[in-house]
């Protein structure tokens, strides 16, 4: 048994690895979808859930194999001790980076909306302070609070998406397919690489799971929670601003929550769903945040994982400046994040994959009741 | 930056502990020597060690006296004036020893047996203990036991004789209902353990007994239903008591901090009351109960944070919406002085128009920031809170004076505070006595300021980021063994019924799940009551038709068959 001793139920699960993927995907992928794919972004979406069922096959398969070692353990079983803790440390590189542009998302939407003239590294320490003590209180604690907050942020969300109907204008998604595939395959490219990195943070915690087998309704379930999440908020922004107007914007699904008034009273209520996106965001950060010391920690053999939190932290805080200069280079980069997270975490995912069907490492023991007795006696 | 150097602190070693406790066991006020040596056979020595033990002090009592026949049996009767029943010392222990010479005709009282004929015949007490060791004997005499030399023996006897002025059972002043049982817990732990008793009549109700304290050596009991609670729970709340190693024990309080799970946490991992029919509550749910003696407050262990917002009275009088109204205070209680804040200071946009055009004008000429201005009128309202609470009574009617005219009008006239500020401290006065746990709601009224601060700093960016590092720290603790959060994360659905709301008894028929109660079930599922369903032909009009007054006297077995149809009518 690795580090981390905790355990985390199935619900738990399927809220912390969706909300890992869903709360930046709603930030900024909406344009970029509307500019890549117009009214038939909603299109995109469907595919890229087919391909992330796929993917969540693999991760479900690999899981089941070694219910009781995360990613990097056995990759180091299975690689060797060089290369299995170079792609451990790969994979921690890859998570600490995009912890780091995760909150450079969220400190860009802080900047803009909320506090423009506060600047922007006070906003970085702000939501790196909030994760490092997540990440140091422990994988349980900080999926207790996300169990919590995302239900009631999902459930917010579906209001306020609800609110806008009446603004909304339906005739804009037609004409339906007017896009070419290619097109249509690059934006699903987009969120099937959110898709991956849920998957790669549930290859870390699949030991963590209270059942191992339930690894494939996890897999399900959150592929279908993002879905229709995703549709949701992307026919809404388009059915509001229209096509062209939706691929203009920053923050499309902050518009749409501008839109919403009620009842004459309840008006300008958009800084709701910013502080909503703060402690969602901040859960997301905490899971990326944590797959990364963890798979460092693995890699080094670490006792604990806590001492590299504080450093981390700092890395963090320093990064999310460096990365880039504004916002317009964080939409760049997602415009060309698919090819480095396709290349980087689905080539590690399936490399691993293929190691364990050539080298025929069976579900122990059929699976379940393997899994049982490896909990009883960890436990 | 405390996180880092608590992992840097480097944990004691076993050895290093048990070598500190050496030391402090040195430093016991009695040398061990004397508390283990025996009683001694001459009654001089034993009476010059009690007075030399004692030092002469002023509460002992030395009753020395001969009797027998010819007086030839020398006594002695040591005891702590105030602390024995000294007239059923008189009668059980004095009048037989003094009045009677012979037991019957076999047996004369001699010196020397005359040791067990005053255990055997005379001494007419019903708890009596026979001692050897001079400790032991120190002990009892100052629990309230009498001890009862005889001249020639290496033994004492040492009756029960405990009686002392207590306090009577009266109604709890911190935990005061509308509906329910009027009765609290005093100072005495025996008192207190019969309360409980009384409730709980089972064998199985157990009360073990510790003693804690070196100096004080304050009777601290540990209760629970075998059966009922999880055993590793019991095991672990002993540990912890024995555990402690410490000179004085005066209240629960000092028993809460050494078996805290967490001490760095403006949370109480504890449950404390004043009500027996609360532990007795608790006891049922497979909690454990901490008595102490000498204190009304029981601790109830473990504790969850939804408990602190559970009144008992909520499961006497049935108002499931209050429930909920609580965790709504708690939320406005935390959150509306910082929302204040954050809305005049960053977010003018989110107040509706006329409401921000009024408090514009409100806050015309007051010198300060929100911040400052809610800090000012916050401060001042604990002030006055906590000069309430430690004040005589006779003087509160004056302070509710000087805080409503001349702190809140006057300050508003004065231009200091904005009268919105006062409306919102006010508020939040009234909700922070919602919260039904004293100490609770003294957490929630702490944690507004650094609230307050973060608003004034980050305007809702603070209150959010403060109410996450709440909820993570909270979701951190533990209170032995169950999370703090618990039923609402780890989410237990199905117990959320007593949560946010207080379903009728029939609904809950299990033992909370962490709590891990060998036997889950509390009575048997589907009792809900059911609408009596009508027969067809006995409509009820038909029913009140036949005993209307007229119809009754007609005759007499008309009448019996009438009254038995309404009575089946009233059974089913």
């Amino acid at each position: 048994m690795g580090i981390e001793k905790g355990k985390i139920s199935r619900i738990q699960a399927v809220f912390l690895v969706t909300n890992a993927t869903l709360a930046t995907m709603v930030l900024y992928v909406p344009a970029l979808l509307a500019r890549e794919t117009g009214q038939d972004a909603w299109i995109t979406v469907i595919l890229a859930g087919a391909v992330g069922v796929l993917y969540g096959g693999i991760v479900v398969s690999i899981g089941a194999r070694f219910p009781d070692k995360n990613f990097v353990e056995y990759s180091i079983e299975l690689l060797g001790p060089w290369a299995g803790r170079a792609v451990g440390i790969i994979f921690g590189l890859f998570f600490l980076y995009r912890t780091g542009v995760v909150i450079r998302e969220f400190s860009e939407l802080l900047v803009n909306l909320v506090m423009p003239e506060t600047p922007l590294v006070v906003f970085n320490i702000l939501i790196v302070s909030l994760a490092t003590y997540g990440v140091y209180l422990g994988l349980e604690v900080f999926a207790r609070v996300n169990e919590i907050l995302f239900p009631i942020a999902l459930f917010i969300g579906t209001v306020f998406i609800a609110l806008a109907i009446p603004e909304m204008e339906f005739y804009q998604l037609k004409p339906v397919l007017v896009h070419s595939l290619p097109a249509l395959l690059r934006g699903s490219s987009l969120l099937l690489s959110f898709y991956m990195e849920g998957g790669g943070a549930l290859l870390m915690f699949y030991p963590n799971l209270r059942r191992p087998e339930d690894g494939k309704p996890i897999s399900y379930q959150v592929a279908l929670l993002l879905v229709l999440a995703m549709l949701a908020d992307i026919v809404g922004v388009i059915a509001l601003f229209g096509p062209e107007e939706a691929a203009r914007l920053i923050f499309p699904t902050y518009e749409l929550a501008k839109t919403v008034h009620l009842g004459g009273f309840i008006e300008h209520i958009e800084s709701l769903v910013v502080g909503i996106w703060i402690t969602m965001g901040g859960l997301k950060v905490m899971v990326f945040y944590y797959v990364s010391a963890l798979a460092f920690a693995e890699s080094w053999d670490l006792r604990d994982y806590r001492p590299l939190v504080l450093p981390m932290g700092m890395i963090l805080a320093a990064l999310t400046v460096l990365e880039f200069a504004d916002t317009n280079q964080i939409r760049t980069f997602f415009r060309y994040m698919p090819a480095f997270t396709v290349t980087v975490l689905g080539g590690i995912t399936i490399l691993i994959y293929l190691l364990t069907i050539i080298r025929k490492k069976d579900t122990p023991g059929g699976g379940a009741a393997q899994g049982h007795k490896n909990e009883r006696s960890t436990s | 930056m405390t996180l880092v150097f608590r992992k840097l602190r480097k944990p004691l070693k076993p050895s290093e502990l048990k070598k500190r406790k050496m030391d402090a066991r040195l430093q016991e006020l009695q040398p061990k020597a004397i508390l283990e040596q025996p009683v001694n056979t001459d009654l001089d020595s034993n009476i010059k060690l009690m007075k030399e033990l004692f030092g002469n002090s002023s509460d002992l009592v030395v009753r020395e006296f001969h009797f027998g026949s010819d007086k030839e049996i020398r006594v002695a009767l040591v005891f702590i004036d105030g602390l024995v029943d000294k007239v059923s010392l008189s009668e059980a222990v004095l009048k037989p020893l003094l009045y009677r010479t012979i037991v019957d005709e076999e047996r004369r009282l001699l010196p020397g047996n005359a040791f067990e004929l005053i255990r055997d015949w005379l001494v007419t007490f019903s708890s009596t203990k026979e001692v050897e060791k001079i400790g032991v004997l120190l002990d009892l005499v100052l629990a309230g036991f009498a001890a009862l030399f005889v001249d020639g023996f290496d033994r004492a006897l040492a009756p029960e004789v405990k009686g002392w002025k207590d306090r009577s059972i009266e109604e709890p002043k911190a935990e005061s209902f509308v509906r329910g049982p009027r009765d609290g817990f005093t100072e005495t732990i025996r008192t207190n353990t019969a309360l409980i008793r009384r409730r709980v009549r089972t064998p199985r109700l157990r009360f073990d007994m510790y003693q804690v304290g070196t100096v004080t050596k304050t009777d601290v009991c540990v209760a629970y239903i075998d059966g009922l609670v999880n055993p590793a729970t019991v095991e672990e709340v002993k540990r912890r008591i024995e555990s402690i190693d410490t000179d004085s024990i005066l209240e629960s309080g000092y028993i809460e901090d050494f078996i805290k799970d967490d001490t760095r946490t403006p949370f109480n991992l504890l449950d404390r009351t004043e009500r027996p029919d609360k532990v007795a509550g608790a006891l049922v749910e497979g909690r454990v109960a901490i008595l102490v003696d000498t204190t009304p407050f029981v601790l109830i262990v473990p504790a969850v944070f939804s408990e602190f917002l559970q009144s008992t009275e909520d499961y006497y009088e049935w108002n499931s919406s209050v429930r909920s109204l609580r965790w709504l205070a708690v939320l406005i209680t935390l959150t509306l002085p910082s929302l204040y804040v954050a809305l005049t200071t960053f977010h003018q946009e989110m107040i509706p128009t006329g409401l921000a055009l009024s408090m514009a004008a409100g806050r015309e000429g007051v010198p300060y920031p929100a911040v400052v201005e809610a800090l000012i009128m916050e401060v001042t309202f604990d002030l006055l809170r906590e000069a309430g609470t430690r004040m005589p009574r006779s003087i509160g009617q004056t302070l509710g004076v000087v805080g409503a005219i001349v702190l809140g009008q006057a300050a508003v006239a004065a231009g200091i505070v904005s009268p919105f500020i006062v409306i919102v401290v006010a508020l939040t006065a009234v909700t922070s006595f919602l919260i039904p746990n004293y100490s609770a709601s003294l957490t929630v009224r702490l944690l507004r300021y650094p609230m307050l601060l973060l608003a004034g700093v980050f305007g809702l960016v603070g209150i959010f980021w403060g109410l996450m590092m709440l909820l993570l720290h909270m979701a951190s603790l533990r209170s032995f063994g169950v999370p703090y959060l618990y039923p609402i994360t780890p989410a237990v659905p199905a117990e959320w019924k007593d949560v946010f709301y207080r379903a009728p008894w029939w609904k809950m028929d299990k033992r909370p799940l962490l709590l891990r109660s060998p036997n889950r079930r509390r009575q048997s599922s589907a009792q809900r009551p059911e609408f009596p369903p009508v027969r067809p032909g006995r409509e009820p009009e038909a029913v009140i038709e036949e005993n209307r007054p007229g119809a009754e006297n007609q005759d007499k077995k008309n009448a019996s068959s009438s009254g038995k149809t309404s009575g089946k009518n009233g059974k089913r």
